[in-house]
């Protein structure tokens, strides 16, 4: 194994083997994107098969239908305790991408639907699969990053972390982001993808010219002009890159501050 | 009491790092010395930036926001917390960590420059060594960083002077020396015009060495010094204990003791859909199929011949992240590899502001925010550690109240005390 895709994997599984023994209560975020799907398949490696955290998905119902097959045939290989979450009010309510702006309609599917999930499941902890290369705001998160009861990022006191020593205690009623794949980068991911033979839906995969960079809600979700219909061509693809990945991405859009927003607000 | 200061920092250098392809630098120094500039400037001229991101034309300032990607970071033109981005050449991956300059700020530059084995100190060569720079350095000298260049910019606006660059250089120089920091090499740049970062520069004649760079490839990070073997014991499951090579190599065979327990055979070595492996490099993580019973999450394992050293009364060096401060009788938690280890501030030897010289004389008032001190914890019960000079991934810590608040980061530098092994 390329000694920095061996990094990469060493220090996420010491972070997931750290949470696991300092949190009570912890669960992971999967969105069946390629990022968290990796963040899946590195706490099975870490726990030698086991997923011994809850899985949760938050459906805004307006994913690819791809999506929602690939979830239920691997949650039920892997045999997760997969809990779905969605934000029943809002959605009875009309809520949608049509209905709303992008912020709001992210805010109430997902951020919304996130905080119920962890007060409903009781969480002190949540993995995510996010990384300090898709935005700039991004970049700016600790892998221990608490919240608190209000789900705010005070983005201005941000705890240290010191080498591979983080402080994991947050206060009552929060709960801490705990992101292990900070360091990765899209390229990175698509190599171990491909070393390990990771599985990802087929949305990332050329189909008539077209695959997705990035995938979310079908309809917030442009793809890119590609003919990458493996995982080798799309490592090739994106090495030679260089637009940005979520340039497929409406929320990112709207306006140039909208990731700082939705994660002020507890986005994840 | 008074012990013999020791030397700043890390363990003896050694050829190889962990992984010798991927190297991550920290750009440290003052407020306004231009750090993520320069470091925008490497990522654009490298093409290592997706063309979305420089959203702000170069002569608008629009290089920093390469990495200062907060609104407010860009409304008020400063680094307010750390960031990284990844450039490659042909033969190496660079993570270049951004930190902020600011005073106030060191929690967050100690943060970033704690993630790096190599920096680069960026002075201005007008203003040359400031207050920050010199805090930088000392920062750097404690966290073991020892690979340093020296990058002397805005040589623009000095009119590419050579005179400008010596003073500038030889000043840094005089100080690294006093610090304890090796400088690699100084190199006159311009991170506006992108003179002498990634390309040689005809604009700077007089100047004979290479650029920016090409230097970085000079940096060889100390390795772990031939550190014995120092194994973490994370978690057990289904009788296999998942555990983590702090330093040191682990082979199949070899024997390991835990405190207080009889010696116990690694018997297999594993990883989770990989055929078993002969040994384990340090930083792997692992699973490790162990004689006898499976020891405890939390446990430190060590060779039979080189254990760690035992003891409740540490010697150690602590730079003060926490705005208030700490004392001397206060609770603390010492955070680090393995378990986290609880006692008391039990002796304020000395202390001292980071950016000034270490001071003669005893100081034993209360413990201020950027300040070095040197400190005897007492612990409530004897624990295995490390010198930082012997094990570095065991001889640091992060040091807390025991609650949420941080106070620090600190490193290990003597243990005694009693010995109840």
């Amino acid at each position: 194994m390329p000694s920095a895709l061996r990094d990469l994997e060493n220090d996420t599984v010491q972070v997931l083997r750290e949470v696991r023994g300092r949190f009570t209560n912890p669960a992971l975020l999967w969105s069946m994107g390629k990022d968290s799907t990796t963040l899946l398949w590195l706490v099975r490696k870490a726990f030698f098969g086991d997923v011994p955290f809850p899985v949760i998905h938050i459906d805004t119902s307006y994913k690819f239908r791809q999506m929602y097959e690939f979830r239920d045939r691997w949650s039920r290989e892997w045999g997760l305790d997969l809990r779905v979450h969605r934000n029943e009010k809002a959605l009875a309510a009309g809520m949608g991408p049509t209905a709303a702006t992008k912020l709001e309609c992210c805010t109430a599917l997902k951020t919304n639907a996130l905080q119920e999930a962890l007060e409903t499941g009781g969480h002190d902890a949540v993995l995510l699969g996010i990384r300090g290369d898709e935005h700039g705001v991004r970049a700016k998160e600790r892998v221990f990053s608490p919240r608190d009861r209000s789900f705010g990022w005070d983005y201005r006191n941000q705890p240290a972390e010191f080498w591979d020593l983080r402080q994991a205690a947050v206060d009552e009623g929060g709960h801490m982001r705990v992101h292990p794949m900070l360091s990765w980068r899209e390229i990175d991911i698509w190599e171990y993808v491909r070393q390990e033979g990771i599985p990802v839906p087929d949305l990332y995969f050329a189909n008539d010219g077209n695959r997705y960079r990035s995938i979310g809600c079908e309809c917030c979700c442009s793809p890119v002009r590609s003919d990458a219909g493996t995982v080798t061509d799309v490592v090739i693809e994106v090495r030679r890159s260089r637009e940005g990945e979520r340039a497929g991405r409406a929320q990112d859009k709207e306006d140039a501050a909208a990731m700082e927003k939705l994660r002020a607000l507890g986005y994840m | 009491m008074t012990t013999p200061v020791l030397p700043e920092g890390g363990p003896t250098p050694a050829a190889t790092a962990r992984d010798a392809d991927t190297l991550r630098v920290a750009f440290v120094g003052e407020v306004d010395h231009g750090k993520s500039t320069l470091l925008g400037r490497l990522l654009l001229d490298t093409g290592s930036v997706t063309t979305d991101r420089l959203d702000v034309p170069v002569e608008d300032g629009g290089l920093a926001f390469l990495l200062d990607g907060l609104t407010e970071e860009r409304a008020d033109l400063f680094t307010l917390d750390t960031a990284s981005a990844v450039l490659e050449t042909g033969s190496r991956r660079y993570v270049l960590i951004d930190v902020p300059g600011h005073a106030e700020l060191l929690v967050n530059m100690a943060t970033g420059a704690s993630r790096a084995e190599a920096a680069v100190i960026v002075v201005d060569c007008r203003e040359r060594a400031a207050e920050q720079t010199r805090r930088h350095m000392r920062v750097l000298a404690m966290m073991g960083v020892t690979a340093v260049v020296c990058a002397i910019t805005k040589m623009d606006l000095a009119g590419w002077a050579e005179a400008e660059f010596h003073t500038a250089a030889r000043q840094v120089a005089a100080l690294a020396d006093e610090i304890g920091l090796a400088l690699v090499a100084a190199v006159p740049v311009s991170a506006m015009t992108g003179d002498n970062v990634t390309a040689p520069s005809t604009r700077l004649p007089w100047y004979t060495g290479r650029p920016l760079l090409d230097t970085l490839a000079d940096l060889t990070p100390w390795g772990d010094g031939g550190a014995p073997l120092r194994v973490e014991a994370q978690d057990v499951v289904e009788g296999r204990v998942l555990a983590r090579v702090l330093s040191g190599e682990l082979r199949v065979g070899d024997r390991l003791v835990a405190p207080g327990e009889d010696a116990r055979t690694a018997l297999r070595i594993e990883r989770f859909g990989e055929p078993p492996q002969e040994s384990a490099a340090t930083g792997d993580n692992i699973g490790l199929v162990l004689s006898g019973p499976p020891c405890a999450p939390g446990t430190l394992l060590a060779p039979p011949d080189r254990r760690p050293l035992r003891g409740d009364r540490w010697r150690v060096r602590v730079l003060c992240t926490a705005e208030d401060g700490f004392a001397e009788g206060a609770r603390c938690t010492l955070r680090r590899a393995g378990a986290d280890l609880t006692g008391r501030i039990a002796r304020v030897e000395r202390h001292w502001d980071s950016a000034r010289r270490a001071p003669d004389a005893t100081d034993r008032g209360p413990v201020r925010f950027s300040e070095v001190a040197e400190l005897t914890v007492l612990l409530d019960r004897p624990a295995d550690g490390d010198d930082v000079r012997v094990c570095a991934p065991l001889g640091r810590f992060m040091l807390t109240d025991g609650s949420v608040r941080i106070l620090g980061l600190g490193i290990v530098d003597q243990i005694a005390g009693e010995d109840r092994r």
